[in-house]
């Protein structure tokens, strides 16, 4: 789960209510970096700022609905055999477009071995099976 | 002097903590890593400033206005070796996008990152259908899901890029990268961070397989949450300290917990193994080897707590010897291979 629903989930947990401080306890993430969090996630409309109470922020519709859709609320839960539980995840079936900025590979590490001969061995043996 | 020639074929091994692929230059065996790992940061030109600076990779994720995505609007992707350096720069978890030796479906963004980190280390093919053999789990025993999904998303990964993909047991990989000169007769394992493989083979074909839900990252969450530590501490103490042939009164408190562990995992599997054989009864008339491989076996004694366990269980098969495979990280990707080349005739 990424920090954002982590954040979006302890509000909710909090009877759709929830601060900043306590967020951060409940988290591990520091306090600014909530407030970062809580801040975008206002300007997406998944948030709402509670009037009167600074620091505080309120769940919105569209953002419970984002927890739904990720599974973190109200998953469907198809069967239970004891401890396991089999759910249902509605997830997107449409993939964004990404743009790399810098080159066309995440870069790799390589290390070379001198196997070949090993290889070609297991290789040989392999076909006459 | 000659140009060493590239054989046609690759091996690809996409396992929960790290992808790896090999493919043969001449004598040399070129193995690509890459970790299988990344996190997102919502895009600001701060934070791009930063990764340029430091001459980092990274992408940046801008769906369109009329792309109705779930996947948050601009946000910067950091992936592999580097995420693993940089998320605690951003004081962002690293996320994981396998879990259990399979895609994991909690991570809405898995499926772009694993299809980006696979291109990264496989490439392009070297020619029009080129065989990739790649590793998938065993069905797993103790877990209620399978790996159809995971095996059926990964080739399509492999076909979108131009290759001919196959699937290999990740057990058998191991008996084809360990076990030439045994006829490929025997038991292989590969202790991974999310699954336990295991395949009886002989003569190259498989009796059983199997996989177990349990592997290095169990034993880390297990071991952080009886010592109270975070899973990462114990994670990171694990792959450089561990020695599990120090006396129980020379461990620390996290050694303990983590040999403790370590045992109850190797006995879970041999009890694993000895229940597949009763149900299969295969007549084996000579005592046969075993390989075992993976991240997880990379501390020190592991092998010998191992051996210790086997005699103490009543092992319904003859063993003729217990080793550890030549290069334990790297050898289900070249099982991987040795498929791809003895395919190419």
């Amino acid at each position: 789960m990424n920090s954002e629903l982590e954040v979006l989930k302890k509000i909710w947990e909090n009877n759709g209510e929830n601060y900043i401080k306590l967020i951060s306890v409940q988290t591990g993430f520091g306090p600014d970096y909530v407030r970062y969090i809580c801040k975008i996630l206002s300007k997406r409309g998944e948030l709402k700022s509670v009037k009167k109470k600074p620091g505080w922020y309120r769940i919105t519709a569209k953002g419970k609905k984002k927890l739904k859709s990720r599974g973190v609320i109200g998953a469907e839960i198809l069967r239970k055999a004891g401890k396991i539980k089999k759910i249902v995840l509605l997830l997107s079936l449409k993939l964004p477009k990404f743009k790399f900025l810098k080159s066309k590979l995440v870069a790799t590490r390589e290390k070379k071995l001198k196997l070949g001969r090993k290889i070609e061995k297991a290789v040989s043996f392999l076909r006459r099976i | 002097m000659a140009k060493e020639s590239t054989s046609i074929g690759k091996g690809l091994d996409v396992g929960t903590v790290f992808i790896y692929c090999a493919q043969r230059t001449g004598p040399e065996v070129a193995f690509r890593i890459q970790r299988n790992a990344f996190f997102d940061i919502e895009y600001s030109d701060f934070a791009r400033g930063i990764l340029e600076k430091s001459n980092v990779e990274y992408v940046l994720n801008k769906p369109s206005s009329r792309e109705t995505s779930l996947l948050g609007r601009d946000k910067i992707f950091v992936m592999g070796e580097e995420a693993m350096k940089f998320a605690n720069a951003f004081s962002r978890k690293l996320r994981r996008p396998m879990r259990s030796g399979v895609i994991s479906p909690q991570e809405e963004d898995a499926l772009l990152i694993v299809e980006m980190l696979i291109k990264s280390v496989l490439g392009l093919p070297s020619e029009k259908e080129e065989i990739c053999y790649y590793s998938v789990p065993g069905s797993p025993i103790d877990a209620d899901f399978d790996t159809i999904y995971h095996q059926n998303v990964i080739k399509g990964f492999l076909e979108k890029l131009g290759y001919r993909p196959k699937p290999l047991n990740e057990g058998l990989a191991v008996i084809f990268s360990e076990l030439s000169e045994d006829n490929f007769t025997g038991i292989g394992m590969s202790f991974g961070g999310g699954m336990t493989n295991v395949c009886l083979a002989m003569f190259g074909v498989p009796v059983f397989s199997f996989s177990v839900a349990r592997a290095g990252d169990w034993i880390d969450e297990q071991a952080a949450r009886a010592t109270n530590q975070p899973v990462s501490k114990i994670t990171t103490f694990k792959e450089t300290f561990l020695d599990l042939r120090k006396t129980e009164s020379n461990m620390n408190k996290a050694e303990q917990a983590l040999s403790i562990y370590y045992e109850h995992l190797i006995e879970y599997v041999l009890e694993q193994i000895k229940k597949e054989f009763l149900k299969t009864l295969p007549q084996l008339e000579e005592p046969i080897p075993i390989v075992i491989s993976g991240g997880t076996v990379k501390p020190a004694g592991f092998l010998e707590k191992f051996k210790e366990k086997l005699k103490k269980t009543n092992f319904p098969l003859k063993v003729k010897e217990v080793r550890l495979a030549s290069h334990p990280l790297y050898t289900a990707a070249k099982g991987a291979l040795i498929a791809a080349l003895a395919e190419r005739k």
